[in-house]
């Protein structure tokens, strides 16, 4: 079977929020399961592909084989791991699984809580040659973005105005942690504080609580259940460390993600020309720009220039995270990313929020520079 | 680089200036440059091995501008 056999069947996304009251990451993540199987027309019973965060209490912390025990029976597949039950890699993973007969049918998803209440924000997993320098996620994602700015003039509002599109956007979308917040302009990311340069507040993403999951087999089988069928077209990832382990120096991870969004569009027979509607991974501003160079959206060094010129809105010729992103809709540690691949399976499907006209095909990608990775996804409507 | 304005370790002071430099005998590192006014560091100052004193056992290998 190929990987554009597999079709994403099912997705739930729980009630994002700064603070759940009385949610617990297991309680959200039977929610999220639940939910993306309903979402399906599927039930526990059809599941035989796990993979799912399990925390415990019980079983065994980080090994998704945990499950069977609630399902109430046996499975013939799991993955657990930092990032193998969230977002594209999980997804292109579980996919994978589908296609070479290993398993029928994957539940990925999980969910996150707490990261406001512990103060730090999140760098996992400790990195002993990072930390001693007071360095962390968001500063290292500076350097990039700093360097950038210093070879090819990219400028603090060329950020903003990324800011301002993708936060504005969630701000508007009912299910984001800020809705109802004041629509924002490019002075009010320039006057907010600065955080980490070149990242004013408003240049980063939130941190909250949340979880999410989403179903995955067969075209086959798709076609028989009560979704439109939106199907896995091609996938690429790429990795030059492990994560925060070492400082991305921009000459070094200049090219990084150009190699995999060439596999995944290459697979799926497209160009950057047939995706109609983007979801990238959005740490910070900055982190878009970049993406849509490596994309080919635009050249190296062009991203600042195509945010004022072309714009990234529901108006432009190529959308970016129309759903609020990790800006402003949602971000709990990991499943983010899985909402990357959910926010493309909603335009798809033509549920979306902010909806494009008639989109076809979507790109999703999970990363980032700072964390020397990337992730991409193309996912297309049969 | 970046100035930092907001640190994760809780006796940090802030702001620094956290950058990679590149070494004249090769290779580069992570490091902090230690400034009077992290303003005044930008990418591509010329900077010099100036170690942060902890404690009489450790030292910080820490950079600051050449002046």
């Amino acid at each position: 079977m190929a990987l554009r056999e597999v079709a994403v069947v099912g997705v739930h996304a729980t009630e994002q929020a700064w603070k759940l009251q009385g949610r617990q990451a297991f309680d959200l993540t039977v929610e999220a399961l639940d939910g993306a199987l309903t979402d399906a027309g599927l039930q526990r019973s059809d599941l035989d592909g796990v993979a799912l965060d399990w925390l415990g209490p019980g079983g065994v912390p980080g090994e998704a084989s945990s499950w069977a025990r609630v399902l109430g029976h046996d499975v013939a597949w799991t993955s657990d791991g930092y990032m193998d039950t969230s977002g594209v890699r999980g997804v292109l993973k579980g996919a994978a699984a589908i296609a070479a007969g290993l398993c029928e049918v994957v539940a990925l998803g999980g969910a996150g809580v707490g990261a406001r209440s512990t103060g730090t924000p999140v760098t996992p997993p400790r990195s002993e040659f990072t930390d001693v320098w007071g360095a962390y996620v968001l500063p290292l994602f500076g350097l990039v973005a700093a360097r950038h700015m210093y070879e090819f003039g990219t400028t603090p509002e060329h950020l903003a105005a990324v800011a301002v599109t993708i936060r504005n956007l969630g701000y508007a979308n009912p299910e984001a942690v800020m809705f109802g917040k004041a629509p924002i302009s490019i002075e009010d990311v320039l006057e907010s504080r600065m955080v980490s340069s070149p990242f004013h507040l408003l240049d980063c993403c939130i941190a909250a609580e949340g979880g999410a999951a989403l179903i995955l087999t067969s075209v086959e089988r798709a076609r028989d259940l009560q979704q439109p069928v939106v199907a896995i077209l091609g996938g690429g990832m790429q990795a030059s460390f492990g994560p925060y382990s070492n400082p991305a120096l921009y000459r070094d991870i200049r090219m990084l993600g150009v190699t995999a969004a060439e596999r995944a569009l290459a697979t799926a027979g497209m160009t950057i020309a047939d995706i109609d509607v983007l979801s990238i991974y959005d740490a910070n501003s900055f982190e878009v720009i970049r993406q849509l160079e490596i994309l080919g959206v635009c050249s190296e060094g062009e991203g600042g220039p195509y945010i004022h010129d072309v714009g990234i809105g529901l108006e432009s010729p190529l959308p970016v995270n129309l759903d609020g992103g990790c800006l402003s809709y949602a971000w709990s540690g990991t499943q983010q990313q899985t909402l990357k691949v959910i926010d493309i399976v909603r335009q798809l499907r033509g549920t979306a929020v902010h909806q494009v006209n008639n989109a076809q095909a979507g790109l999703a990608t999970n990363a980032g520079t700072g964390a020397g990775h990337i992730e991409v996804a193309v996912l297309g409507k049969l | 680089m970046s100035i930092v304005y907001q640190a994760v370790i809780p006796d940090q002071e802030v702001p620094f200036v956290l950058a990679a430099v590149d070494l004249d005998d090769g290779g580069s590192m992570l490091t902090q440059i230690v400034s009077m006014n992290p303003e005044d560091v930008t990418i591509g100052s010329k900077v010099q091995f100036n170690p942060t004193h902890l404690t009489d056992e450790f030292s910080l290998p820490t950079f600051g501008l050449v002046q």
